[in-house]
Formats: structure tokens, sequence, C-alpha cells
């Protein structure tokens, strides 16, 4: 109650400041698709006559509050659909729902809009918004169409790991980066230890990444704010898409439950290989499945309220049975995710928007082991869990005075439940029956005003200030974190764009790997370890070149991030086939608080219209670290520092029914250490040297030890690959088909994935060698796909 | 039929593939060996003789020398708070990987600042100071008593728990390792009764047998501790005269435990080595070794001693 009175009360200053004297009508409403009713977000409405414009918010809502005239031109465009040219006499509050028909139907990327947005007119900077149709045609390992790795090919964004769906943003790591589905916090984004990721493109309709020039509605993560919005499915008409590949295959349907009113989408996707295998499963295969699950259904009670309730649930269940005739064992772990949204949009006026959510999300990882002593008749068991629940509750309003206001206020609290450890052992020949468990728990808040200004023509101002709060172990954490973005317009198509922001972050993942392993473990600060904070500032230009559909964009950054976290020297993550050594982790023991440095220039090419479309971007970024634990104090670049990033990303429509998509990418070896020498180095042995017989104790049994030099001394080679791929589309009776045959890797590089030592003998002399493990050389894939 | 064959196919090329996935990376150059001196002392004036270790780095890529790189002949310089010192040594190869320098005619000074200079002649040179800590009392107590438990074979064994308790020195950062024996000593003929430690251990009688099994704990520091009393390790032993009822039983059984007040060099190597990780695996990284010696690899630590003998029988 006293969070709803605090956005009342600044509702109550801010709106006064805009109090229009002269007459003044709203047109208000919500842009739609045509054909499924599906509203769209980021729609650009422009007033030629005014040279002034809105986009649609999150939920395709829009508002404009302009003098009384009789004619009021409005032009509407959004990338895929055709314009609209709408003419309104204004002398009274309009509603205006709109409907864009996509400019070529089943075909995703050659549009003919001959005013979309752009990006010299927006002050929004850092930040990449990615179509589902971009993510369904670049090629992909193995056929799984992946949209974080679609992210990975913009600048700014790195990937970890080869195939990992991992990322990396402006030298932040993988923890930094808020990936909210629905509003829903996802743990852990990834399947099969982290070569894809858990959302299925067939469910999203939007993406869109933030890498700086953070708004203040967002936060809690120093790097990156990666906000989905699952379709809501077709108001209109049933329809349904399926398609099946090497790895996985996915179905998805969507229909009104009440035409026009309201919709209902599922889609889900499986692997498939195990239920080959079952039949003929011996004991000691391993057996591996993963799935994911998409719902959403929605309801308009009229105009001024809408409901929505969406769910993830994703599952990774890797298992093994062995068994012989003195026993069974069966044993394995699994993880995933499950998130639960309920919002509630409401219109108080054509100018005030509300939305409040209720969300839950949480992520689980379980080891369990189960063994029976035939001979004994007797039972063991084991089993270690990990994870973190949220519970939160947010609300949000956009008041849009005129079109040179948009306000937004609002807050978020989260009821964080972490369960670092628990484990249950139980063994009936030794009697023993342990049950351990350890939560934390910790309330996190945000409270925000932000307002998006236009004072002068050439000005758009984005400026904020968020308030964000965390209480854990009797403690509160309580920081201001102000948020400016600036863009001044120049010569109609250049923008200059400056930011500022601080961010704090107050939950931790604790990561050797970066991968994405089910192993990483979410943690809060606490009085011990304080929460992460960076500040950024970025300088930008933007230039539009209308005539030939290309945008450009130059940024440069600087990031600063303090009180990372990382494992200390000699600290590993939890050994996977090992019960009781997940047991016995201590998390604030193992790690090390450090600061991170990171600044870079991006560059980025995009063509979005015309038969051919795509972008290149060039990221030249430098990321060194220092921790008192590590390297002896002294600075060192993060593995993941990679001076040089390119990325070349083309769709070519070679016909109406045949796509052609290929990408490039190169980047800088990653930064490993890798020793030049070895020596003798033992420990005190023969402490008791003088004091009697059998002095000679063996310790410290390490007596060959690594001469480094310097953490992360060495570079791996570069890392470079040409994936190619075609579609062939087909329109039948029922709908269409896709075929798609991709090559990933196209030139078989051997990127290597990990180095280690070897010898090797020859002519009697023995030689040091690196040896790599390259993991996806050449590899061909295919998919069919079916809509229908 | 068809489908088969696309399959064969399919299942060829991911075979091929992934058979050719190991390999020697031969787009990178290892990074480059230089060559330094390796220094691995503990000095103690509890110690009758005290040994300087002393080796080279090897290469460990390209053509490997075997037994070790060769780093010439070595001069060893001490200095005691800044000046020279006189001794001797007496070298002997130690397993292979360098040599052991016995120090003659000198007995290293508790609170002395020592520093130490290797200059070889191939031109590598290395240097590292230690400051030997000063002697303390710290009053180490014992606390003993006796469990019986099953094993994990069902077999009934009985335990022994033993708290050992010191009262660390104030005023002082103190850095600690401790060390225990456990000996039993059985009687030979002609028997004779509860044998002292004295004739057990400094001066034992021919033909007794003994048991002992040396025990070493990791190094442990006071952060937290200054001048307090408390546990510093729980212990537990499995008594060899009380589960061996049918074999002779011992005349006699000694705790015996020793207290080494290190310097903080000796805490910090040995903790590295106790956390030392290679990264050998995709998803670790490699821990380094802490190492004090200037222009080389290795240690240079010091300690000095406390000790209690706690009769069991």
């Amino acid at each position: 109650m006293k969070l709803h009175n605090l956005i009342l009360v600044l509702l109550l200053i801010v709106i006064p400041l805009h109090a229009q004297k002269n007459e003044h009508y709203t047109i208000s409403g919500y842009v739609k698709e045509a054909i499924s009713g599906e509203s769209l977000i980021g729609v650009n409405i422009y007033l030629t006559d005014h040279k002034i414009g809105t986009v649609t918010n999150t939920y395709g809502f829009y508002s404009l509050t302009l003098p009384a005239a009789d004619s009021v031109g409005l032009v509407i465009s959004y990338v895929g659909f055709n314009t609209e040219n709408i003419k309104v006499s204004l002398h009274k509050n309009i509603e205006l729902n709109i409907s864009l028909k996509p400019s070529i139907i089943l075909s995703e990327v050659t549009i003919t809009a001959d005013r979309i947005e752009r990006q010299s007119e927006s002050v929004k900077m850092s930040t990449v918004t990615l179509q589902p149709a971009q993510i369904r045609n670049v090629p992909s390992l193995l056929g799984e169409k992946d949209v974080l790795k679609v992210l990975q090919l913009m600048p700014g964004v790195q990937k970890g790991s080869e195939g990992s769906s991992g990322f990396y943003v402006r030298g932040g790591g993988p923890d930094q980066n808020l990936i909210i589905l629905d509003d829903a916090v996802v743990y852990n984004a990834s399947h099969l230890f982290g070569f894809f990721s858990v959302f299925n493109g067939d469910a999203l309709k939007s993406v869109e990444l933030t890498k700086g020039g953070f708004p203040a509605r967002f936060g809690g993560r120093l790097s990156s704010v990666l906000e989905m919005h699952m379709k809501e499915g077709n108001k209109e008409e049933w329809h349904g898409e399926a398609g099946i590949g090497l790895i996985s295959s996915r179905a998805t349907i969507e229909g009104p439950i009440k035409k026009g009113k309201s919709s209902i989408l599922l889609s889900g996707r499986r692997t498939f290989a195990d239920l080959f295998e079952l039949p003929i499963s011996k004991s000691g295969l391993p057996h591996y499945y993963f799935y994911d699950f998409n719902a959403k259904i929605n309801f308009e009670f009229g105009r001024n309220n809408k409901l929505y309730i969406s769910g993830y649930f994703g599952q990774d269940k890797y298992s093994t049975n062995t068994s012989s005739d003195r026993f069974t064992e069966k044993s394995g772990y699994q993880w995933g995710n499950s998130t639960g949204t309920i919002r509630w949009n409401h219109l108080f006026s054509g100018k005030l928007f509300s939305n409040t959510s209720l969300i839950y999300s949480r992520y689980n990882f379980n080891i369990n082991d189960k063994y029976y002593d035939i001979k004994e008749d007797a039972h063991y068991y084991a089993e270690y869990n990990s994870g973190i629940q949220d519970y939160s509750l947010k609300y949000d309003i956009d008041y849009i005075p005129s079109p040179n206001h948009w306000l937004k206020v609002g807050f978020i609290s989260t009821y964080h439940k972490f369960n670092p450890y628990a484990f249950v052992e139980k063994d009936e020949v030794y009697n023993k029956n342990i049950q351990e468990k350890t939560n934390e728990y910790g309330i996190e808040s945000g409270f925000y005003a932000e307002d998006t200004w236009q004072p002068h023509p050439n000005l758009k101002i984005n400026a904020g200030v968020r308030i964000s709060s965390f209480i854990v172990e009797k403690k509160q954490y309580l920081f201001p974190e102000p948020r400016l973005t600036a863009a001044w317009h120049f010569k109609n198509d250049i923008a200059l764009k400056v930011s500022y922001s601080l961010m704090n972050q107050y939950i931790h993942m604790l990561s050797n790997t970066g991968v994405g392993l089910p192993t990483d473990l979410w943690v809060p600060a606490t009085n011990n370890i304080k929460p992460q904070r960076s500040q950024q500032v970025a300088l930008g230009i933007v230039k539009d070149f209308e005539k030939k559909n290309f945008s450009f964009s130059l940024e440069t950054y600087y990031k600063t991030m303090n009180n990372v976290l990382a494992y200390k020297e000699g600290s590993s993550f939890i050994i996977l086939d090992d019960v009781t050594s997940a047991a016995q982790q201590n998390w604030e023991n193992k790690v090390t608080v450090g600061r991170s440095w990171s600044y870079g220039m991006e560059l980025l090419l995009q063509k979005n219209t015309g038969r051919l479309t795509g972008w290149i971007g060039y990221t030249l970024s430098w990321t060194p670290m220092q921790f008192d634990s590590l390297n002896f104090g002294k600075k060192f670049y993060s593995r993941y520092d990679r001076r040089h990033d390119i990325s070349v990303v083309a769709f070519y429509k070679l016909s109406h029914n045949i796509t052609l998509t290929g990408t490039w990418v190169y980047g800088t070896g990653n930064a490993i250490t890798m020793p030049s020498a070895t020596y003798s180095a033992f420990g005190d042995n023969s402490a008791l040297g003088s004091r009697g017989r059998n002095a000679n104790i063996f310790g410290y049994g390490e007596d060959v030890g690594f001469d480094y030099g310097q953490k992360n001394n060495f570079r791996m080679a570069a890392y470079h690959r040409l994936d190619l791929g075609i579609q062939f589309k087909k329109g039948k009776k029922w709908g269409e088909r896709t075929w798609e045959i991709s090559v990933y890797n196209v030139y078989n590089r051997m990127n290597p994935y990990y180095y280690y030592l070897g010898y090797e003998y020859r002519n009697d002399k023995s030689y040091g060698v690196i040896k790599q493990v390259t993991l996806f050389p050449f590899i061909p894939s295919f998919s069919y796909n079916i809509k229908f | 039929m068809k489908s088969q064959n696309i399959i064969f196919y399919i299942l060829l090329i991911f075979t091929f593939n992934i058979s050719s996935c190991r390999k020697i990376a031969s787009n990178v150059d290892p990074p480059e060996f230089v060559q330094k001196l390796v220094v691995n002392a503990y000095l103690s004036p509890d110690k009758l003789n005290n040994s300087i270790f002393i080796s080279s780095n090897e290469r460990r890529f390209g053509e490997l020398t075997s037994p070790f790189e060769p780093f010439g002949n070595v001069s060893l310089y001490i200095y005691e708070n800044s000046k020279e010192i006189q001794f001797d040594t007496v070298r002997e190869n130690y397993f292979g990987s360098g040599y052991n320098y016995w120090i003659k005619n000198f007995q290293f000074k508790e609170g002395y600042t020592y520093n130490l200079k290797v200059i070889s002649d191939l031109g590598l040179e290395a240097e590292a100071t230690c400051k030997i800590p000063l002697k303390r009392d710290f009053q180490i107590t014992v606390d003993t008593t006796f469990r019986k438990t099953t094993e994990e074979h069902g077999l009934k064994i009985s335990l022994l728990t033993a708290k050992i308790s010191i009262t660390d020195f104030p005023g002082e950062a103190n850095y600690y390792r401790l060390l225990y024996l456990y000996d039993t000593y059985y009687p030979a003929t002609p028997h004779k009764k509860n044998l002292s430690y004295k004739d057990a251990v400094e001066s034992p009688i021919p033909g007794w047998a003994e048991y002992n099994a040396w025990q070493n704990d990791r190094v442990s520091n006071d952060i937290g501790l200054d001048g307090k009393k408390f546990i510093l390790r729980t212990i537990e032993f499995q008594p060899v005269y009380l589960d061996q009822p049918n074999s002779s039983e011992p005349d006699s059984a000694f705790l015996r435990i020793y207290l080494l007040n290190t310097d903080k060099p000796y805490y910090d190597f040995h903790k590295s080595l106790e956390n030392y990780s290679l990264g050998d695996t995709p998803f670790t990284e490699p821990s380094f070794l802490y190492s004090n010696v200037k222009g080389g690899l290795g240690i240079l630590a010091s300690y000095t001693l406390d000790s209690l003998i706690f009769r069991l029988k």
C-alpha cells in the first residue's frame, strides 16, 4: 500500500508539470498485426506535420496528445509490415486501434516500408532488437535456432566457448545479464550443458538486448538486460507450426478462445534421441533429453483491461543405469527453470497506462544416486540440490502527457529464496539418515521514475533514477542509481548520443566455466560479500542512409565493475558425478572479490530492407581484471577479453521461395593460462629432520609446479567460421512447408575448444607439445518445418 | 532404402569429423621458455642441518632435456641482517631434479633476517629473503577421549579423539603448521615395561619394534584469534593396541605434537600447494604456486618449533 501511495505522489508531482493550457486531445490505442491480432511492440507512429513521433510500448499501446486540428497525419511503420498512412480530425479524444499487414505474406525478410523507425530519431542507444524472422533465418549448429546465438553476432556481445549459448556483454560475465521472459527472470538459459538456449523461437514475439544506457526501469544486473516477450496467440483463427531437426522436434499451436478478444498459445520442444535409444538401451549407457514448454493465454475485458497469463517450463535430464548380479545403480542429474507470470494491463485514460505483474521463477539443479546391494538387500540413496526461487510483484505506469514527454514510474519487489545446498543421504548398511539444507533469503526491490523528454526538436533525453534495495541477513543495502541518455539529432539523419548508468547487482552466480553449466550457483550478496556495482559511460554516433536503407552506428564505452566475484585459485565447480563432493561446497570460502574494467568501440552497419538484408558488426575491446587473491594481485585479461570480434550476417532472397543465408564470424582467441616451463616445487617434508628417525614425512605431494608467468598469458588461436544455409519454402493447400539445409563451419576450420599439454616421441627424443580439441568441425544439418 | 542411405552417409560424416577432433595445435606458438633458477628452502634454528635445494625450471615445449635443464655451477651467498656469513656446503643430487646444498658450520637464529643470493656461472641469478620467527610457547594442550564406532565393513573399532589446543601469541601475526606422530613400541625379550620416551624415541633399544604414523596438517593462521586459546585441530585415529586384542600389546604409546610457527611465505606457499590445480579440463582454471624468489621460482621460508610429547599409554 505504501508503494502504491509513493507512486501516486510521484505522479501528482509530475502531472501538473505537464498540464496543458491550450485545448489538447489524445489519440491512443493499440497497434496489432492484422492477421493474428497480435499486439506489436516498438511500432513507430510519426506525425508528419509536427516532425515528432512515438512508439508503441511493450503491450502495443501508444498515446499522442496534440493540439486540436482538423487534420492530423499519422504514419505507422514497422519492420516487415506495410506502412499505414492515416489522417484524423482531432477535436476530441480518439481511440484509434491500428492493424498492420505484413508486407509480403509469409515472407519475413523483404520489407517495403517507406519510413521505418530511424535509429537517429530514437534516444535509445546500446540496444539490439531482433525480429523472430532473423532468429529463424540465421544458420545454426545442428539446425537448432537459437536466440542467444543470434545475439552473439551483434557487436558488444561475445560468445564464450564454441557452441555455447552463454554470452558476455561489454566485458561482463554471464551472471551480469538479466534474462527476462514475460517479466520473469530465467536463471539458467541453457540446455545440453550450454550448447543450446532454453528459448523456443517459435514462441517469441520480441527480443531486445540493452547493453548500456539503461533506462531507470531496468536494474539488478551490471551488464545487460535481455527482455523477451512471448507471443500472445492468434486472436482470429487457429494456426500452428511444427518442425523437426537433427536434435529436437517442436510444435506450436495458437488460436482464439473468443475471437478478437482472447487467445491461447502452446509451444513445446523436445529432443528425441533417447526415445529411439530406449528399446535397445544397455546397462551403463547414458540417457539424456531436454524439453521445454511455453504457454500463454490472454483475455481482453473491454478497452481498459487486459489479462495475460504465461508460463515456461523446461528441464534437462541425464541419467545412467548400471547393474550386475550384485547390484543395481541409477544416477544422474537434472536441472530446469520454471516461470509463471500474471499481468494485468489497465488503461486509466488515453494518457495513463498501467501494468501489474505477479511473477514466479524457479531454477533447480539436482544430482542423485540410487544404489541397491542385491546380496545385502540394502538400499543407498543420496541427493544434492541447489537452486533459487523468486516471488515478485511489479507495478509500472506509463504516463504520456504529450509527444514530448513519456513518463514511466513503478516498482518491483522480489522475494528470493536461495538454496545453495541441500543434501540427503540414506544408507541402510551403515544406518545413515542425513538431511541437511541451507537456505538463504533476500528481498530485492527497485523503485524507479524516468522521463523520455524532447525539450528541443533536435534533442531527446531519457533521464531517471532507480532506488534499489536489498535486505539480507538483517542488513539492508540501499543505493540510488542515476541514469541518463541524451541524443542530439542533426542534419536530419545523424544523431550524437551519450549515456551514463550506474547499476547494482545483489545476486551473484558462481561459475568458473562461463558456459552455462547446470552447476553454476546463484547466491546473494551477504554481510561479507557486497553487491556488485558498475558505472558505464557510452558515446555514439548514428547515421541513417535512407535511400539505401542502411543504418550505421559507432559507439565507444567505458565500464567499471566493482565487487566482482570469482572462484579462488584451485576452487572449482561441483563435480557432476559425485554427490558427496557436491555436498561439501561452502561458497563463501571459495570466492574472491575483485574489480574489472571494460572499454572499447563497436561498429554496426545494418541493412533491414530489400532483397539483401543483414549486418556487419565489429567490436574492439579490452577487459582487464584485478583480484587480490588471483594472479598475485596483479591485473590480468579476462578469459573472454577479445580484442577483435567481427560478425557478418546476410540474408538474400533469391526468389519468392528460396532464401540464402550466411554468417561469418571472427574473434581473437580467448586468453588462457599456459605454462612455459615446469619446476620442482615441494612442500616442507623435512620439518622434523632434527628430531628423530623417520623424519622424511610427505605432507605435500605436489612436486612439479608449472611456471605460468601471468594468468591468462596465452592467446588461443583466432576463432573464425563460415555457416551457410538455404531455405526452400513452398505454399501448400494447408499452409506452407520449409526445408532448410545448413552447413556449420563450411571450410572446416579447426577452432580449438580447449588446449592440453602433450608429448611426442621421435627418434628417441621427447618433445613437449600443445594439443587441441576441436568440438565442431564441418557439420551439415537439415530441418523440415511446416506452418498451417 | 533411400532414407537408410542418407542416415548412413550422415553417420559417416559425423564419424569422420569426430575422429579428427584431437590434434597438435599447429597454428599457435607455445610460450617462450625463459630459464630461471629454482630455490626451495625451509630454514629453522630447530633443525640440526638446514639445506637449500637449487635447480632450474625445465622447458615444457620443444625438445625436452634430461635429467634436468643444465644451470651451471652455482654460488650461494647468505646475508644475516645484511652481513655476509661464511659457511660450508655439501652438495648432493636430489632425486635427479637438482642439488641439495647442506649448510655446514652455521646455525640460523630466530628473529634474524636472512637474504639468499644464488648466482650461476651461466649468468642466472635468484634472490630471496626470509625472517625467522621468534620461538614462542604456545601452551599446547591435548584432551583425549575414546569412543567405539562401526567401520564401513561392519567392524567395531575404537577411535581416539585428541583435541589439540594452543594459545596464540598476542600482538603478532602467527602462521601455524601442525605435525603429529602416533608412536607405539612393542616389547622385545627381555621384557621391559613402560619404556620411557627417551628410550623409545631418542635412543631406541635395539630389537624393539615400533609402529608410527606421521601425520601432517595443513597450514593455518591466527586471523580473528590473536592472543586467544583455541582448539587448533581435532584429530581422530585408531590406536593399534586397542583393536588388536590378539596381537601382542604395545609397551607404550605416545602422541608427539609439533607446532611450527612459520613465516608468512611458508604459509602462502603451502596454501598455494593445498589449492593447487592444473586446470587440465576445459572447465577449470589452473592455480599459481606462491613464490618469493626474485628473478627465479620457488620459496625461501622459515619457522621455529614448539612441541609436546603426550603419553597415551
